[in-house]
């Protein structure tokens, strides 16, 4: 078991992570969600002794990262991709590691194989792909055999295939008993792989439980009906209290289970063409709670305007009034 | 510790650019002595200068090679950030950091001999087939000095290992390598000789530089041992603030 305590990490007068308590238990893929600066990659960092925290500590099994003889038989890591030096072969960048920890060099093709690198093992990484970057990173944190992974984003840059196959892979060495912890900006990802998240938002811990309980209890949720007396049950499921969004083709109800309305709905006797409860994605519900912590922000991108209401192009002139230009005449 | 030493050793030798450097520390002299021993006639001249012609001036290109070795053995982990994947795998730097010392300073030293060896089997064999019959070593002088030199490109590597340490940016600790003892402090040496008499000899790298020099010195400048003694603790200064930097600073 990994137990991180009361970590803290300052820069300068900035606190990049504030105080993280948290967990993470074998045989599970634990998810670390948090916005852009939350202080994800520096909590990795620091729970493997790269910085060096202001307070608190990382133990794994009892011992601190600096006190495991041979650390990458116990810790894989992955915390980025383009930590490599251009011009070392791939295998002479595995070799160095596993040099490091007295492990076999068989091993590194068995890395290569699991990663599906075997064919450019020779190869620079300078003429690499992000992705190849990725798998190469992973055959590193898997070189010890480790019991436990810690991958920051290890999917950045993967193809759709490539991703499928870090899931079910990350996965799959859970099922062998592995504590896993992996960050990831890829929601739609953790909510297939995650079977237990830690979210946090600038540097502190916002939430830790159960992906299926986080959703749970963070996403929206609501009702979609479909049918032909639409109107007439919009208006008694409203007598009743709930809430109810008309849309094209169907109303939406928020505030009522779809028991009841099924239960409502058969009281006055309408005839229903769907009855459906939906709940938000997980990235609904990692966007609800992260709410206010985000360190960067955007505005909304402005909405499309009308040709009508599109103002000029800047240096370029416009055509006389009246004038035939085969487009719509642009509104000064 | 012999794991992180083999797992130096591999790195050392596996980037491309300590590849080149070792090329250029090796074939950059051989060519030099090579064309002075072809076209020289040193017939009737003093060992001492034959020596400083055909090995020791042409091999301190090798000394300053050797010295961005020293500079790129930590200075390029950091560059490229696989300094992190270094210290993941063996977390205790000073570990770390012994390895590479012990590796960069041995690689020095051994292309150093390499090269100054290289040299003068090249230059006697090209004399010979000359037919010119050219003494190599007057007895005491230049054997110290041929040794000063060797010294000299293992102390220069480490001298470049601590400056890598400090600013961790090749591109910085490199041009000060290079051009702190050929540049600057010959200019300081200048100056400061226009102050006091020899107080250029408090300047560190013309104190290294004098291990090589295949001349004894009057009592007005440090003798080659103590010229060695005293660049030997300024490079382990540079080392000693280098090595505590690492330690503390994060990865």
């Amino acid at each position: 078991m990994i137990q991180v305590s009361g970590l803290i990490k300052r820069y300068g007068s900035k606190v990049a992570v504030g105080g993280l308590d948290f967990e993470i238990q074998p045989g599970r893929v634990t998810g670390f969600l948090g916005p852009n600066g939350s202080g994800k990659s520096t909590t990795m960092r620091c729970m493997v002794g790269l910085d060096r925290p202001d307070a608190g500590e990382t133990r794994f099994d009892g011992r601190s990262y600096r006190e495991l003889d041979r650390p990458l038989h116990e810790v894989g890591t992955l915390l980025d991709a383009s930590y490599l030096h251009p011009t070392r072969k791939a295998r002479l960048h595995l070799r160095g590691i596993a040099a490091s920890n007295g492990i076999a060099a068989g091993r590194i093709d068995e890395v290569l194989a699991m990663v599906g690198l075997t064919e450019v093992a020779s190869v620079r990484p300078k003429a690499y792909s992000l992705g190849m970057r990725q798998r190469l990173g992973l055959a590193a944190a898997l070189l010890g055999d480790p019991r436990v992974l810690i991958l920051d984003e290890p999917a950045n840059g993967l193809d759709p295939e490539g991703i499928r196959w870090i899931r079910d892979f990350l996965s799959y060495l859970a099922r062998q008993g592995r504590a896993i912890f992996v960050s990831s900006h890829l929601l739609s990802e953790m909510a297939l792989m995650a079977d237990h998240l830690v979210v946090i938002g600038q540097g502190r811990l916002i939430e830790e439980g159960s992906a299926a309980s986080f959703i749970e209890r963070y996403a929206e949720r609501w009702v979609t009906i479909r049918s032909p007396q639409a109107a007439r049950f919009g208006q008694l499921i409203g007598a009743e209290g709930a809430t109810v969004t008309t849309t094209a083709d169907s109303i939406e109800v928020r505030g009522a289970t779809s028991a009841e309305l099924g239960e409502l709905a058969a009281k006055h006797g309408i005839v229903l063409h769907e009855l459906s409860p939906q709940s938000g994605s997980l990235e609904d519900a990692f966007l609800e709670l992260t709410r206010g912590t985000q360190e960067y922000r955007t505005e909304a991108p402005p909405s499309p305007v009308s040709p009508a209401t599109h103002p000029p192009t800047r240096g370029m002139p416009l055509p006389p009034p009246g004038a035939s230009t085969g487009t719509p005449e642009v509104e000064r | 510790m012999i794991n992180a030493i083999r797992s130096e050793w591999i790195k050392l030798r596996s980037a491309r650019s300590n590849i080149v450097l070792v090329c250029l520390a090796i074939g950059l002299p051989l060519v030099i002595s090579t064309l002075i021993a072809a076209l020289a006639d040193m017939r009737d001249s003093d060992p001492i200068d034959v020596m400083a012609a055909v090995v020791l001036g042409p091999c301190f290109i090798c000394v300053i090679m050797a010295g961005v070795i020293g500079v790129l053995g930590i200075g390029q982990e950091y560059r490229h950030n696989t300094i992190r994947v270094t210290f993941t795998g063996e977390p205790r730097r000073s570990r770390v950091l012994a390895a590479k010392v012990v590796v960069t300073t041995a690689f020095g030293l051994g292309i150093g001999l390499l090269t100054q060896a290289l040299c003068l089997g090249v230059a006697k064999t090209i004399f010979s087939v000359r037919d010119i019959e050219v003494a190599f070593f007057e007895p005491g002088v230049n054997t110290a000095a041929f040794i000063g030199q060797v010294l000299l490109c293992g102390l220069f590597t480490l001298a470049g290992f601590g400056l890598g340490a400090i600013l961790r940016q090749p591109a910085g600790a490199i041009p000060i390598l290079v051009v702190f003892p050929l540049v600057v402090e010959p200019i300081l040496a200048g100056l400061l000789g226009l102050i006091a008499d020899n107080a250029g000899k408090w300047l560190p790298f013309q104190q290294g530089i004098r291990m090589a020099v295949n001349a004894e010195t009057g009592p007005e400048v440090f003798s080659r041992l103590y010229s060695g003694l005293y660049f030997g603790g300024f490079v382990a200064v540079l080392v000693a603030i280098g090595w505590l930097l690492v330690e503390r600073r994060d990865a």
